[in-house]
């Protein structure tokens, strides 16, 4: 008997929008049921060796294929318990590939070291935050930043040297990339400050990233960047050009959006370097105190394509407030949002205002995550200002969002 | 997508039951409920199946039998492909078309999907993939078995050892 009828409407019974006519029986002549497999067996008779035999239930597995491809990851790991076959098909590898991917959680330190906070705030951590693949060669691992896909790690205990590896992981395909010690020019080693260590992936090339590194020569002065790329394994050196003292905040404190590294800097500022060296940009970001210097620090992120900044404003209330960046060549932001966090987190007053944070931005959505550094941490939806608690206790409070990637 | 077919090469003599109209390059399908449609070689080649038999001079006099197409689903999938070709560029139009297109219920869309499948029309199965990966993200394992009318192949066992390996994506 071909495929159960009654049991598949439930995700398309209130889609049948009024005035259209009802497809499934409206076929232009008097035709038969609209199910050709329920006709006449004989004209069956396939003469098309490819073609899945109709009468079965289940779809061809090309077209299992497409649907699949098209199902976010997170459901795609659910699916794998439908049957065995379709088990074999969630795990396929060009499938997950394709499978479209978003924020799946937060890589974050706690007293047992590196953790992994899900999404949803339950259930075991869906990627390994031990990040084994790595602890084979290293001793001891320190995560520095996480951009979207990779992490940018600090280990060390390979040998008996105590000098530190710089490696960029993904932590999805388990693949390693060990970055070459900076020498400079005149043949001098420099070491890497870890703070100041800036990853750049974007998921749209996945199979390169690039790293900056302020060097710093006098008092947080950066006179050079050095600047890696994936695909030549190179470290480059370009003299900074953003005119004026750029202290930057350092890492995670980035976004790498079109290219383009953008870095905060101590005075309200997003200080911008492309991968070339070429252009150098500083964009003022709002602020919401008229004395520059009141204002506290701004953090920065990006959703939706765009760069986004934000700030609480401790000394009134502790609002928030949310801006986005509309005109990129101009520098124009626009207020996307402003809510009060202590409403938020239903206080009414709050001894250590300052532990209040907005950590991050989901990156496809109006989602923002908040915690009150103590004891809960929370999304808010900016859209319909709905409120979902992650975390209620001091076990998460705020971390390095994670968007997995298994392209290679 | 014009048709780049042999054009009266191939086509068997005796011209009054000839299928190809050389005036508006007509060709005739026949569903497997035996109905007749006419369409243009032009929407008809949206049809990578049906474009390759056109172009290997596999279509006889009559038109193309496809066995495998009941013809409520092939009028249906005829109606997305002369939408298509009769104006590619109407971005807007096209997409509401599409969405009321795909407006139906499961069933008939796993049956333009075989059908699209068979035919193959990209851009149809596209369509219609993605919609019922849409539909289906949110859902349940059992709702995903009682749509695709799958049986539970494991054991208890099994399926629990599973569940807790991927307990993320359940909470």
């Amino acid at each position: 008997m071909p495929m159960q009828q009654g049991g598949g409407d439930d995700g398309c019974k209130d889609q049948r929008a009024t005035g259209n006519p009802v497809r499934d029986s409206g076929a232009p002549s008097d035709s038969p049921p609209p199910f050709p497999s329920t006709e006449s067996p004989s004209s069956e008779k396939l003469e098309h060796e490819d073609e899945q035999q109709q009468a079965g239930p289940s779809l061809p597995e090309d077209a299992l294929v497409e649907i699949l491809s098209r199902v976010p990851y997170r459901s795609l790991r659910r699916f794998k318990c439908v049957s065995k076959p379709w088990l074999a098909l969630c795990s396929a590898t060009d499938i997950r590939r394709r499978s479209p991917q978003t924020l799946s959680g937060f890589f974050h330190f706690g007293v047992d070291g590196l953790m992994f906070h899900n999404l949803s705030g339950r259930g075991p951590p869906m990627v390994d935050p031990s990040l084994p693949f790595l602890r084979r060669s290293y001793k001891r691992v320190t995560v520095e930043q996480c951009c979207s896909s990779l992490l940018l790690c600090q280990c060390a205990g390979k040998s008996c040297s105590e000098e530190y590896d710089y490696v960029v992981c993904n932590p999805a395909t388990e693949r390693c990339h060990l970055l070459p010690p900076i020498v400079l020019p005149d043949g001098q080693p420099h070491t890497l400050d870890p703070s100041n260590i800036f990853l750049g992936f974007d998921t749209a090339a996945p199979s390169s990233f690039l790293v900056f590194a302020p060097m710093s020569s006098y008092c947080d002065e950066f006179a050079e960047v050095a600047i890696y790329s994936s695909d030549t394994r190179r470290w480059t050196f370009v003299q900074s050009n953003w005119g004026g003292k750029t202290f930057l905040v350092g890492n995670p404190e980035c976004v790498f959006l079109n290219g383009i590294m953008h870095m905060t800097t101590h005075h309200s500022s997003v200080a911008t370097v492309d991968a070339e060296g070429k252009v150098w940009r500083t964009i003022e970001i709002p602020g919401v105190m008229p004395n520059r210097y009141d204002n506290a620090m701004a953090s920065i992120g990006q959703s939706q394509g765009r760069l986004h900044a934000w700030r609480i404003d401790y000394h009134h209330d502790c609002q928030l407030y949310v801006w986005v960046l509309v005109d990129y060549e101009s520098g124009k932001w626009s207020l996307k949002h402003t809510v009060n966090v202590l409403e938020l987190f239903r206080m009414h007053c709050r001894k250590d205002v300052e532990s209040y944070t907005m950590f991050a931005i989901h990156p496809e959505c109006d989602l923002i995550f908040l915690t009150d550094g103590e004891e809960m941490t929370m999304s808010y939806d900016m859209d319909n200002q709905k409120v979902h608690v992650i975390c209620t206790s001091e076990e998460f409070l705020g971390g390095l969002p994670y968007t997995p990637c298994f392209a290679e | 997508m014009a048709a780049t077919t042999a054009d009266g090469s191939k086509v068997v003599g005796g011209g009054e039951k000839s299928n190809v109209d050389e005036e508006s390059k007509m060709i005739t399908l026949f569903s497997s409920d035996g109905e007749r449609f006419e369409v243009t070689q032009e929407a008809a080649a949206m049809s990578q199946t049906i474009h390759h038999m056109m172009e290997d001079g596999c279509v006889d006099d009559e038109g193309v039998h496809l066995p495998n197409v009941g013809s409520s689903i092939l009028a249906m999938v005829i109606e997305y492909c002369n939408r298509h070709v009769a104006s590619p560029d109407e971005k807007e139009d096209i997409r509401s078309f599409d969405a009321g297109f795909v407006n139906v219920e499961h069933h008939t869309l796993f049956d333009i999907i075989r059908a699209a499948n068979y035919l193959d029309v990209k851009e149809l199965m596209d369509l219609c993939c993605q919609t019922v990966a849409d539909s289906i993200k949110s859902k349940s394992v059992e709702e995903i078995r009682e749509l695709f009318g799958i049986v539970n192949d494991f054991t208890p066992e099994e399926e629990a050892e599973i569940r807790k390996e991927n307990q993320w994506a359940f909470e």
